[in-house]
Protein backbone atom coordinates (compact mmCIF):
# COMPACT_ATOMS: atom_id res chain seq x y z
CA UNK A 1 0.00 0.00 0.00
CA UNK A 2 1.14 3.44 -0.89
CA UNK A 3 1.28 6.19 1.86
CA UNK A 4 0.50 9.45 1.97
CA UNK A 5 0.67 12.53 4.14
CA UNK A 6 -2.22 11.64 5.79
CA UNK A 7 -2.17 7.58 5.98
CA UNK A 8 1.62 7.58 6.96
CA UNK A 9 1.34 5.49 10.19
CA UNK A 10 3.49 7.37 13.37
CA UNK A 11 6.69 4.99 13.80
CA UNK A 12 8.88 4.53 16.50
CA UNK A 13 13.23 3.94 16.20
CA UNK A 14 15.61 4.56 19.42
CA UNK A 15 18.62 6.45 19.55
CA UNK A 16 20.30 8.79 21.95
CA UNK A 17 18.21 7.36 24.82
CA UNK A 18 15.19 8.71 23.21
CA UNK A 19 12.51 7.25 21.14
CA UNK A 20 11.94 9.28 17.95
CA UNK A 21 8.32 9.57 16.64
CA UNK A 22 8.60 9.68 12.25
CA UNK A 23 6.47 8.79 9.47
CA UNK A 24 8.01 7.91 6.26
CA UNK A 25 6.07 7.36 2.72
CA UNK A 26 6.75 8.00 -0.58
CA UNK A 27 8.10 6.14 -3.92
CA UNK A 28 11.63 4.19 -2.67
CA UNK A 29 13.74 6.36 -5.46
CA UNK A 30 16.44 8.81 -5.15
CA UNK A 31 17.65 10.29 -1.61
CA UNK A 32 15.47 10.60 1.05
CA UNK A 33 14.19 13.97 2.24
CA UNK A 34 14.08 14.68 5.84
CA UNK A 35 12.09 17.38 7.22
CA UNK A 36 12.73 19.39 10.12
CA UNK A 37 10.43 21.79 11.32
CA UNK A 38 9.57 25.17 12.84
CA UNK A 39 8.93 26.63 16.21
CA UNK A 40 7.05 24.32 18.34
CA UNK A 41 5.15 22.46 15.73
CA UNK A 42 5.48 18.52 14.72
CA UNK A 43 4.78 16.08 12.14
CA UNK A 44 1.31 17.44 11.63
CA UNK A 45 2.41 20.93 10.48
CA UNK A 46 3.96 20.42 7.16
CA UNK A 47 1.71 20.69 4.01
CA UNK A 48 0.61 17.80 2.73
CA UNK A 49 0.30 19.55 -0.90
CA UNK A 50 4.45 19.52 -0.40
CA UNK A 51 5.36 16.63 1.54
CA UNK A 52 2.79 14.15 -0.94
CA UNK A 53 4.64 16.24 -3.74
CA UNK A 54 8.29 15.27 -2.93
CA UNK A 55 7.02 11.62 -1.97
CA UNK A 56 5.98 11.28 -5.84
CA UNK A 57 9.40 10.66 -7.10
CA UNK A 58 11.25 10.02 -3.52
CA UNK A 59 11.19 9.01 -0.15
CA UNK A 60 10.05 11.85 2.54
CA UNK A 61 10.79 11.28 6.28
CA UNK A 62 8.94 13.74 8.52
CA UNK A 63 10.23 13.68 12.22
CA UNK A 64 9.73 14.98 15.88
CA UNK A 65 12.99 16.28 17.77
CA UNK A 66 13.73 15.05 20.85
CA UNK A 67 11.12 16.10 23.11
CA UNK A 68 8.79 17.29 20.63
CA UNK A 69 5.28 16.08 20.27
CA UNK A 70 5.26 12.32 20.06
CA UNK A 71 9.22 11.81 20.91
CA UNK A 72 9.75 11.17 24.12
CA UNK A 73 12.79 12.87 26.19
CA UNK A 74 13.58 16.67 26.92
CA UNK A 75 14.18 19.02 23.93
CA UNK A 76 17.50 20.54 24.23
CA UNK A 77 18.41 24.01 24.89
CA UNK A 78 20.60 24.72 22.35
CA UNK A 79 20.80 24.17 18.84
CA UNK A 80 23.92 22.25 18.23
CA UNK A 81 22.04 19.44 20.48
CA UNK A 82 19.08 19.14 18.39
CA UNK A 83 21.52 18.64 15.26
CA UNK A 84 22.97 16.21 17.32
CA UNK A 85 19.53 14.51 17.96
CA UNK A 86 18.64 14.71 14.51
CA UNK A 87 21.89 13.02 13.68
CA UNK A 88 21.03 10.21 16.04
CA UNK A 89 17.37 9.69 14.30
CA UNK A 90 19.18 9.41 10.50
CA UNK A 91 21.47 6.76 11.69
CA UNK A 92 19.12 5.24 13.48
CA UNK A 93 17.16 5.00 10.55
CA UNK A 94 20.36 3.00 9.00
CA UNK A 95 20.94 5.95 6.42
CA UNK A 96 24.38 6.96 5.25
CA UNK A 97 22.83 10.33 4.11
CA UNK A 98 19.86 12.65 3.34
CA UNK A 99 18.70 15.80 1.42
CA UNK A 100 17.50 17.80 4.36
CA UNK A 101 14.64 20.76 4.26
CA UNK A 102 14.54 23.04 7.02
CA UNK A 103 12.20 25.44 8.13
CA UNK A 104 12.77 28.27 10.49
CA UNK A 105 14.63 27.02 13.80
CA UNK A 106 14.29 23.80 11.68
CA UNK A 107 16.54 25.46 9.33
CA UNK A 108 19.22 26.19 11.82
CA UNK A 109 19.02 22.97 13.23
CA UNK A 110 20.10 21.73 9.23
CA UNK A 111 22.53 23.97 9.17
CA UNK A 112 23.76 22.72 12.88
CA UNK A 113 23.80 19.49 11.39
CA UNK A 114 25.32 19.86 7.91
CA UNK A 115 28.47 21.59 10.24
CA UNK A 116 29.15 19.00 12.20
CA UNK A 117 28.13 15.87 9.96
CA UNK A 118 28.48 17.29 6.62
CA UNK A 119 28.79 13.58 5.21
CA UNK A 120 25.15 12.95 6.06
CA UNK A 121 23.97 15.56 4.20
CA UNK A 122 23.55 15.22 0.08
CA UNK A 123 21.64 18.33 -0.02
CA UNK A 124 20.20 20.91 1.58
CA UNK A 125 17.35 23.64 1.53
CA UNK A 126 16.89 26.30 3.81
CA UNK A 127 13.46 28.06 4.42
CA UNK A 128 12.18 31.10 6.57
CA UNK A 129 15.26 31.09 8.03
CA UNK A 130 19.10 32.53 8.80
CA UNK A 131 22.35 32.10 9.79
CA UNK A 132 23.65 32.23 13.35
CA UNK A 133 23.84 35.54 14.24
CA UNK A 134 20.70 36.37 12.16
CA UNK A 135 19.64 40.09 12.19
CA UNK A 136 16.24 39.57 14.52
CA UNK A 137 12.71 40.69 13.83
CA UNK A 138 11.51 43.86 14.91
CA UNK A 139 8.25 43.22 14.41
CA UNK A 140 6.08 44.31 18.01
CA UNK A 141 3.76 41.56 17.92
CA UNK A 142 6.17 39.05 17.23
CA UNK A 143 7.04 37.90 20.04
CA UNK A 144 3.79 37.52 22.11
CA UNK A 145 2.00 35.78 19.15
CA UNK A 146 4.80 33.66 18.79
CA UNK A 147 4.19 31.67 22.22
CA UNK A 148 0.31 32.33 22.31
CA UNK A 149 -1.49 29.19 22.61
CA UNK A 150 -4.86 28.52 21.66
CA UNK A 151 -6.65 26.61 24.54
CA UNK A 152 -8.85 24.50 22.33
CA UNK A 153 -6.38 22.77 20.53
CA UNK A 154 -2.77 23.64 23.03
CA UNK A 155 -1.29 25.06 19.53
CA UNK A 156 -1.00 27.89 17.76
CA UNK A 157 -4.43 29.54 17.14
CA UNK A 158 -5.17 30.21 13.23
CA UNK A 159 -5.47 34.43 13.92
CA UNK A 160 -1.47 34.46 14.86
CA UNK A 161 -0.49 31.80 12.92
CA UNK A 162 -1.68 33.55 9.23
CA UNK A 163 -0.18 36.76 11.40
CA UNK A 164 3.67 35.19 11.38
CA UNK A 165 3.55 33.08 8.68
CA UNK A 166 1.65 35.23 5.65
CA UNK A 167 1.86 38.39 4.26
CA UNK A 168 -1.28 40.51 5.04
CA UNK A 169 -2.37 40.98 1.77
CA UNK A 170 -5.94 39.33 0.78
CA UNK A 171 -4.37 36.73 -1.31
CA UNK A 172 -1.64 35.84 0.86
CA UNK A 173 -4.15 35.38 3.83
CA UNK A 174 -6.32 33.48 1.46
CA UNK A 175 -3.45 30.85 1.01
CA UNK A 176 -2.60 30.82 4.83
CA UNK A 177 -6.55 29.45 5.10
CA UNK A 178 -6.12 27.41 2.30
CA UNK A 179 -3.01 25.88 3.92
CA UNK A 180 -4.56 25.42 7.58
CA UNK A 181 -7.29 23.13 5.75
CA UNK A 182 -4.99 21.08 3.83
CA UNK A 183 -2.81 21.00 6.90
CA UNK A 184 -5.86 19.83 9.16
CA UNK A 185 -6.63 16.92 6.58
CA UNK A 186 -4.85 14.39 8.68
CA UNK A 187 -7.36 13.30 11.70
CA UNK A 188 -6.33 10.17 12.65
CA UNK A 189 -2.88 9.14 14.60
CA UNK A 190 -1.98 12.92 14.99
CA UNK A 191 0.79 14.72 17.02
CA UNK A 192 -0.32 16.09 20.21
CA UNK A 193 0.78 19.44 20.79
CA UNK A 194 4.47 20.38 21.86
CA UNK A 195 5.13 20.44 25.82
CA UNK A 196 5.82 23.97 27.52
CA UNK A 197 9.22 22.22 27.93
CA UNK A 198 9.36 22.19 24.25
CA UNK A 199 9.13 26.31 23.77
CA UNK A 200 10.88 27.07 26.45
CA UNK A 201 13.97 24.79 25.02
CA UNK A 202 13.33 26.02 21.71
CA UNK A 203 13.64 29.71 22.99
CA UNK A 204 16.71 29.23 24.79
CA UNK A 205 18.17 27.65 21.52
CA UNK A 206 16.89 30.20 19.08
CA UNK A 207 18.08 33.13 21.67
CA UNK A 208 21.92 31.01 21.92
CA UNK A 209 21.84 31.29 18.23
CA UNK A 210 22.03 34.86 17.95
CA UNK A 211 25.20 34.62 19.58
CA UNK A 212 28.50 34.93 17.53
CA UNK A 213 31.51 32.36 18.03
CA UNK A 214 33.59 33.71 16.07
CA UNK A 215 33.86 35.58 12.67
CA UNK A 216 29.91 36.35 11.85
CA UNK A 217 28.49 33.77 9.31
CA UNK A 218 32.40 32.67 9.32
CA UNK A 219 30.99 29.38 9.75
CA UNK A 220 28.80 29.02 6.67
CA UNK A 221 31.64 28.80 4.43
CA UNK A 222 32.23 25.52 5.35
CA UNK A 223 28.99 24.57 3.92
CA UNK A 224 30.48 22.99 1.00
CA UNK A 225 26.97 21.60 -0.23
CA UNK A 226 24.49 22.61 -2.89
CA UNK A 227 21.88 24.80 -1.19
CA UNK A 228 18.67 25.79 -1.96
CA UNK A 229 17.60 29.09 0.34
CA UNK A 230 14.07 29.73 0.01
CA UNK A 231 11.85 32.71 1.91
CA UNK A 232 9.36 35.01 1.38
CA UNK A 233 10.25 38.50 0.52
CA UNK A 234 8.70 39.95 4.21
CA UNK A 235 9.80 37.54 6.86
CA UNK A 236 8.67 39.26 9.85
CA UNK A 237 9.99 36.75 12.07
CA UNK A 238 13.32 35.35 10.26
CA UNK A 239 13.46 38.55 8.40
CA UNK A 240 14.27 37.84 4.82
CA UNK A 241 17.38 39.78 4.47
CA UNK A 242 18.95 36.60 6.37
CA UNK A 243 17.79 34.98 3.47
CA UNK A 244 20.28 36.69 1.22
CA UNK A 245 23.17 36.26 3.79
CA UNK A 246 22.80 32.65 4.02
CA UNK A 247 23.35 32.70 -0.35
CA UNK A 248 26.12 35.25 0.40
CA UNK A 249 28.21 33.23 2.67
CA UNK A 250 27.43 29.83 1.66
CA UNK A 251 29.41 28.78 -1.38
CA UNK A 252 27.25 26.61 -3.55
CA UNK A 253 23.72 28.42 -2.64
CA UNK A 254 20.60 29.29 -4.96
CA UNK A 255 18.20 31.67 -3.48
CA UNK A 256 14.80 32.15 -4.53
CA UNK A 257 12.48 34.63 -2.56
CA UNK A 258 8.66 34.86 -3.71
CA UNK A 259 6.15 37.96 -3.82
CA UNK A 260 4.17 39.02 -1.45
CA UNK A 261 4.37 36.06 1.27
CA UNK A 262 6.04 35.51 4.40
CA UNK A 263 7.36 33.05 6.92
CA UNK A 264 5.85 30.33 4.86
CA UNK A 265 5.82 31.16 1.39
CA UNK A 266 6.54 27.74 0.74
CA UNK A 267 3.24 26.80 1.87
CA UNK A 268 1.53 29.78 0.02
CA UNK A 269 2.98 28.68 -3.59
CA UNK A 270 3.60 24.27 -2.97
CA UNK A 271 3.11 23.88 -6.53
CA UNK A 272 5.92 26.37 -7.08
CA UNK A 273 8.44 25.48 -4.31
CA UNK A 274 7.84 22.23 -5.36
CA UNK A 275 8.83 22.84 -8.87
CA UNK A 276 11.69 24.86 -8.00
CA UNK A 277 12.88 22.18 -4.95
CA UNK A 278 12.35 19.33 -7.12
CA UNK A 279 15.01 21.27 -10.04
CA UNK A 280 16.98 22.00 -7.28
CA UNK A 281 17.29 17.94 -6.12
CA UNK A 282 17.60 15.98 -9.38
CA UNK A 283 20.10 18.79 -11.05
CA UNK B 1 8.40 26.40 -43.53
CA UNK B 2 11.79 26.76 -42.33
CA UNK B 3 12.55 26.58 -38.61
CA UNK B 4 15.64 29.46 -37.90
CA UNK B 5 17.55 29.37 -35.13
CA UNK B 6 20.05 32.16 -33.19
CA UNK B 7 22.36 30.68 -36.06
CA UNK B 8 20.21 30.86 -39.05
CA UNK B 9 17.50 33.90 -38.41
CA UNK B 10 18.32 36.13 -40.76
CA UNK B 11 18.70 40.06 -39.27
CA UNK B 12 15.83 41.48 -40.76
CA UNK B 13 14.49 45.50 -40.74
CA UNK B 14 11.68 47.45 -39.56
CA UNK B 15 11.84 51.86 -39.81
CA UNK B 16 10.24 53.74 -37.00
CA UNK B 17 10.74 57.46 -35.88
CA UNK B 18 13.13 57.62 -37.94
CA UNK B 19 15.51 54.39 -37.29
CA UNK B 20 15.84 51.72 -38.83
CA UNK B 21 16.06 48.72 -36.61
CA UNK B 22 18.16 45.92 -36.97
CA UNK B 23 16.32 42.54 -35.58
CA UNK B 24 15.86 38.96 -35.85
CA UNK B 25 12.50 37.15 -34.97
CA UNK B 26 12.43 33.62 -34.39
CA UNK B 27 11.26 30.27 -32.46
CA UNK B 28 7.52 28.89 -32.27
CA UNK B 29 4.54 31.46 -33.25
CA UNK B 30 2.82 31.01 -30.39
CA UNK B 31 1.54 32.98 -27.18
CA UNK B 32 3.34 36.25 -26.55
CA UNK B 33 6.82 36.79 -27.95
CA UNK B 34 9.59 37.61 -25.84
CA UNK B 35 11.72 40.73 -26.69
CA UNK B 36 15.34 40.70 -25.30
CA UNK B 37 17.31 44.24 -24.08
CA UNK B 38 20.86 43.93 -24.68
CA UNK B 39 23.79 45.11 -22.26
CA UNK B 40 26.21 48.08 -22.53
CA UNK B 41 27.79 47.73 -26.00
CA UNK B 42 26.56 44.69 -27.01
CA UNK B 43 24.70 43.41 -30.29
CA UNK B 44 22.26 40.63 -31.31
CA UNK B 45 25.17 38.38 -31.59
CA UNK B 46 26.40 39.08 -27.72
CA UNK B 47 22.93 36.85 -27.21
CA UNK B 48 23.84 33.53 -25.52
CA UNK B 49 22.16 30.89 -28.28
CA UNK B 50 21.69 27.93 -25.76
CA UNK B 51 19.33 30.63 -23.89
CA UNK B 52 17.37 32.18 -26.90
CA UNK B 53 16.85 28.66 -29.00
CA UNK B 54 16.11 27.65 -25.85
CA UNK B 55 13.29 29.96 -25.22
CA UNK B 56 12.14 29.63 -28.97
CA UNK B 57 11.60 26.31 -28.50
CA UNK B 58 8.09 26.86 -27.02
CA UNK B 59 7.65 31.18 -27.60
CA UNK B 60 8.87 33.61 -30.47
CA UNK B 61 12.43 35.17 -29.24
CA UNK B 62 13.17 38.62 -30.68
CA UNK B 63 16.37 40.17 -30.56
CA UNK B 64 17.29 44.12 -32.00
CA UNK B 65 19.99 46.41 -31.96
CA UNK B 66 18.50 49.79 -30.38
CA UNK B 67 18.71 52.83 -31.79
CA UNK B 68 22.56 53.82 -32.97
CA UNK B 69 23.71 50.26 -32.20
CA UNK B 70 25.63 47.98 -34.55
CA UNK B 71 23.09 46.93 -37.43
CA UNK B 72 20.70 49.92 -36.61
CA UNK B 73 20.61 53.15 -38.01
CA UNK B 74 20.83 56.87 -35.68
CA UNK B 75 22.16 57.62 -33.07
CA UNK B 76 22.47 56.04 -29.52
CA UNK B 77 20.29 57.86 -26.73
CA UNK B 78 22.03 59.73 -23.74
CA UNK B 79 19.25 58.62 -21.75
CA UNK B 80 17.79 55.09 -20.35
CA UNK B 81 14.02 57.04 -20.88
CA UNK B 82 14.92 58.01 -24.80
CA UNK B 83 16.25 54.15 -25.19
CA UNK B 84 12.91 53.11 -24.19
CA UNK B 85 10.77 55.63 -26.33
CA UNK B 86 12.97 53.86 -29.08
CA UNK B 87 12.46 50.36 -28.37
CA UNK B 88 8.77 51.10 -27.60
CA UNK B 89 8.62 52.37 -30.96
CA UNK B 90 10.45 49.05 -32.13
CA UNK B 91 8.10 46.84 -30.74
CA UNK B 92 5.16 48.82 -32.19
CA UNK B 93 6.39 49.15 -35.11
CA UNK B 94 6.50 44.86 -35.52
CA UNK B 95 2.34 45.54 -34.95
CA UNK B 96 2.76 43.31 -31.62
CA UNK B 97 0.25 44.19 -28.79
CA UNK B 98 1.64 42.76 -25.95
CA UNK B 99 5.15 41.32 -25.43
CA UNK B 100 6.96 39.46 -22.48
CA UNK B 101 10.31 41.48 -22.08
CA UNK B 102 13.83 40.16 -20.48
CA UNK B 103 16.49 42.86 -20.01
CA UNK B 104 19.82 42.58 -19.32
CA UNK B 105 22.12 45.07 -17.28
CA UNK B 106 21.64 48.39 -19.33
CA UNK B 107 18.87 46.09 -21.11
CA UNK B 108 17.04 46.01 -17.48
CA UNK B 109 17.06 49.59 -17.00
CA UNK B 110 15.80 49.94 -20.72
CA UNK B 111 13.14 47.46 -19.65
CA UNK B 112 11.78 48.73 -16.38
CA UNK B 113 11.55 51.94 -18.24
CA UNK B 114 9.86 50.75 -21.06
CA UNK B 115 7.08 48.55 -18.43
CA UNK B 116 6.56 52.50 -16.75
CA UNK B 117 5.30 54.09 -20.10
CA UNK B 118 4.04 51.34 -21.41
CA UNK B 119 2.21 49.11 -18.98
CA UNK B 120 -0.15 47.60 -21.27
CA UNK B 121 2.41 46.61 -23.80
CA UNK B 122 4.11 44.67 -21.26
CA UNK B 123 2.98 41.29 -19.72
CA UNK B 124 5.97 40.23 -17.88
CA UNK B 125 9.65 41.51 -17.37
CA UNK B 126 12.52 39.78 -16.58
CA UNK B 127 15.55 41.63 -15.25
CA UNK B 128 19.38 39.88 -15.48
CA UNK B 129 22.01 41.76 -14.10
CA UNK B 130 20.60 44.76 -12.98
CA UNK B 131 19.77 47.01 -10.49
CA UNK B 132 16.96 49.82 -9.80
CA UNK B 133 17.30 54.08 -10.49
CA UNK B 134 20.21 55.04 -8.09
CA UNK B 135 21.27 51.75 -7.34
CA UNK B 136 24.27 50.75 -4.97
CA UNK B 137 27.26 51.73 -6.49
CA UNK B 138 25.47 52.50 -9.66
CA UNK B 139 26.58 56.37 -10.05
CA UNK B 140 29.37 55.21 -11.93
CA UNK B 141 31.47 51.87 -13.21
CA UNK B 142 32.19 50.20 -9.79
CA UNK B 143 35.48 49.96 -9.12
CA UNK B 144 35.93 46.33 -10.42
CA UNK B 145 34.17 46.96 -13.85
CA UNK B 146 36.56 50.26 -14.23
CA UNK B 147 39.80 47.43 -13.28
CA UNK B 148 38.01 44.96 -15.88
CA UNK B 149 36.69 47.66 -18.92
CA UNK B 150 40.18 49.25 -18.87
CA UNK B 151 42.12 46.58 -19.12
CA UNK B 152 43.34 44.76 -23.12
CA UNK B 153 42.59 41.47 -23.89
CA UNK B 154 43.62 39.14 -26.65
CA UNK B 155 41.36 38.37 -28.31
CA UNK B 156 39.27 40.99 -27.34
CA UNK B 157 36.14 38.91 -26.45
CA UNK B 158 37.58 37.53 -23.18
CA UNK B 159 36.64 40.67 -21.69
CA UNK B 160 33.51 38.74 -21.25
CA UNK B 161 35.18 36.09 -19.21
CA UNK B 162 35.64 39.04 -16.55
CA UNK B 163 32.60 41.19 -16.97
CA UNK B 164 30.34 37.78 -16.79
CA UNK B 165 32.19 34.86 -14.66
CA UNK B 166 33.59 34.71 -11.58
CA UNK B 167 37.16 34.16 -10.87
CA UNK B 168 36.60 30.08 -9.96
CA UNK B 169 37.61 27.30 -12.06
CA UNK B 170 34.04 26.38 -12.63
CA UNK B 171 32.51 29.72 -13.80
CA UNK B 172 35.84 30.43 -16.34
CA UNK B 173 34.93 27.04 -17.45
CA UNK B 174 31.51 28.08 -18.18
CA UNK B 175 32.57 31.42 -19.58
CA UNK B 176 35.27 29.85 -22.30
CA UNK B 177 32.07 27.65 -23.18
CA UNK B 178 29.83 30.55 -23.61
CA UNK B 179 32.27 32.34 -25.81
CA UNK B 180 32.23 29.49 -28.02
CA UNK B 181 28.28 29.35 -28.51
CA UNK B 182 28.69 33.18 -28.95
CA UNK B 183 30.72 32.98 -31.86
CA UNK B 184 29.18 30.06 -33.46
CA UNK B 185 27.10 32.38 -35.65
CA UNK B 186 29.64 33.52 -38.71
CA UNK B 187 27.33 34.17 -41.65
CA UNK B 188 25.06 37.57 -41.11
CA UNK B 189 26.60 38.66 -37.77
CA UNK B 190 26.39 41.91 -36.41
CA UNK B 191 29.38 44.55 -36.59
CA UNK B 192 30.66 45.28 -33.55
CA UNK B 193 29.05 48.70 -32.18
CA UNK B 194 31.32 51.67 -33.25
CA UNK B 195 32.91 54.08 -30.66
CA UNK B 196 30.10 56.56 -30.19
CA UNK B 197 27.57 53.80 -28.53
CA UNK B 198 29.75 53.39 -25.39
CA UNK B 199 29.90 57.45 -23.93
CA UNK B 200 26.67 57.69 -24.82
CA UNK B 201 25.53 54.42 -22.90
CA UNK B 202 27.76 55.49 -19.98
CA UNK B 203 26.14 58.73 -19.85
CA UNK B 204 22.36 57.38 -19.95
CA UNK B 205 23.74 54.63 -16.99
CA UNK B 206 24.96 57.13 -15.08
CA UNK B 207 22.42 59.40 -15.08
CA UNK B 208 19.62 56.42 -14.27
CA UNK B 209 22.57 56.03 -11.11
CA UNK B 210 22.59 59.31 -10.16
CA UNK B 211 21.63 59.80 -6.25
CA UNK B 212 18.00 61.07 -5.78
CA UNK B 213 15.25 61.18 -2.99
CA UNK B 214 13.24 58.07 -2.45
CA UNK B 215 14.80 56.47 -5.30
CA UNK B 216 13.18 53.16 -5.19
CA UNK B 217 9.90 54.23 -4.99
CA UNK B 218 8.68 54.37 -8.90
CA UNK B 219 9.03 50.69 -8.71
CA UNK B 220 6.34 50.63 -6.96
CA UNK B 221 4.19 51.09 -10.32
CA UNK B 222 5.84 47.67 -11.84
CA UNK B 223 2.54 46.11 -11.11
CA UNK B 224 3.67 43.53 -13.99
CA UNK B 225 5.00 40.01 -12.67
CA UNK B 226 8.31 40.28 -12.40
CA UNK B 227 11.05 37.57 -12.18
CA UNK B 228 14.86 39.20 -10.82
CA UNK B 229 18.01 37.19 -11.95
CA UNK B 230 21.59 37.21 -11.10
CA UNK B 231 24.86 35.65 -10.02
CA UNK B 232 25.70 36.07 -6.56
CA UNK B 233 28.54 37.38 -6.79
CA UNK B 234 27.67 40.15 -9.70
CA UNK B 235 30.61 43.16 -9.42
CA UNK B 236 29.20 45.29 -12.23
CA UNK B 237 25.92 45.69 -11.01
CA UNK B 238 26.59 44.33 -7.30
CA UNK B 239 24.00 41.43 -6.26
CA UNK B 240 22.16 43.58 -3.42
CA UNK B 241 20.81 46.06 -6.34
CA UNK B 242 18.55 42.68 -7.13
CA UNK B 243 17.45 42.34 -4.09
CA UNK B 244 16.71 45.52 -4.00
CA UNK B 245 14.39 45.09 -7.36
CA UNK B 246 12.49 42.23 -5.41
CA UNK B 247 11.71 43.94 -2.53
CA UNK B 248 10.21 47.10 -4.01
CA UNK B 249 8.43 45.53 -7.08
CA UNK B 250 5.12 44.65 -5.92
CA UNK B 251 4.61 40.91 -7.63
CA UNK B 252 8.59 40.15 -7.88
CA UNK B 253 10.54 36.89 -7.54
CA UNK B 254 14.18 36.91 -6.95
CA UNK B 255 16.61 34.24 -7.77
CA UNK B 256 20.52 34.22 -7.25
CA UNK B 257 22.61 31.57 -8.68
CA UNK B 258 25.88 30.47 -6.62
CA UNK B 259 29.25 31.69 -7.73
CA UNK B 260 28.12 33.85 -10.54
CA UNK B 261 28.90 37.00 -11.41
CA UNK B 262 27.30 39.27 -14.14
CA UNK B 263 26.31 37.08 -16.65
CA UNK B 264 24.68 34.18 -14.42
CA UNK B 265 22.15 33.18 -17.38
CA UNK B 266 25.09 32.33 -19.57
CA UNK B 267 26.71 30.18 -16.94
CA UNK B 268 23.68 28.01 -16.05
CA UNK B 269 21.60 28.47 -19.13
CA UNK B 270 19.68 25.49 -19.19
CA UNK B 271 18.51 26.19 -15.23
CA UNK B 272 18.27 30.15 -16.53
CA UNK B 273 15.86 28.57 -19.07
CA UNK B 274 13.75 26.80 -16.93
CA UNK B 275 13.44 29.04 -14.25
CA UNK B 276 12.19 31.97 -16.52
CA UNK B 277 9.89 29.48 -18.86
CA UNK B 278 8.46 28.05 -15.61
CA UNK B 279 8.04 32.03 -14.59
CA UNK B 280 6.50 33.14 -18.15
CA UNK B 281 4.33 30.21 -18.49
CA UNK B 282 2.84 30.51 -14.71
CA UNK B 283 3.75 26.65 -13.97
CA UNK B 284 3.00 25.65 -10.82
CA UNK B 285 2.42 29.32 -9.85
Amino acid sequence: MTHTHVTAPTQFVEANGIRFAYRRFGRDTREPLLFMQHFRGGMDHWDPAITDGFAMDRPVILFDNAGVASSSGETPNTIDAMGEHAAGFVGALGLSHVDVLGFSIGGYIAQALTLRHPSLVRRLMLVGTGPRGSEPSNDPKYPQYATSTDPGTGETGLEAFLYLFFSPSTSSQAAGRAFWERRHLRRKDIDPPSSAQTMKAQLAAIAEWKELRAERFGELKRIAHPTLVVNGNRDIMVPTINSFTLSQHIPNAQLIIYPDSGHASHFQYPDLFLAHARLFLDR
Amino acid sequence: MTTHTHQTAPTQFVEAKGIRFAYRRFGKASGVPLVFNMHFTGTMDHWDPLVTDGFAKDREVILFDNAGVSSSSGEVPTSVERMAASALAFIKALGLSQVDVLGFSLGGLVAQELTLVAPELVRRLVLVGTGPRSGESMASLTPEAQTIFGASYDPPDHLWLSVFFTPSEASQAAGRAYLKRFRRRTEGRDPEVNESVAPAQLEALAKWGAPRANPFDYLKAIHQPTLVINGDNDVIIYTINSYILQQNIPNAQLILYPDANHGSQYQYPERFVRHVSMFLSEEGA
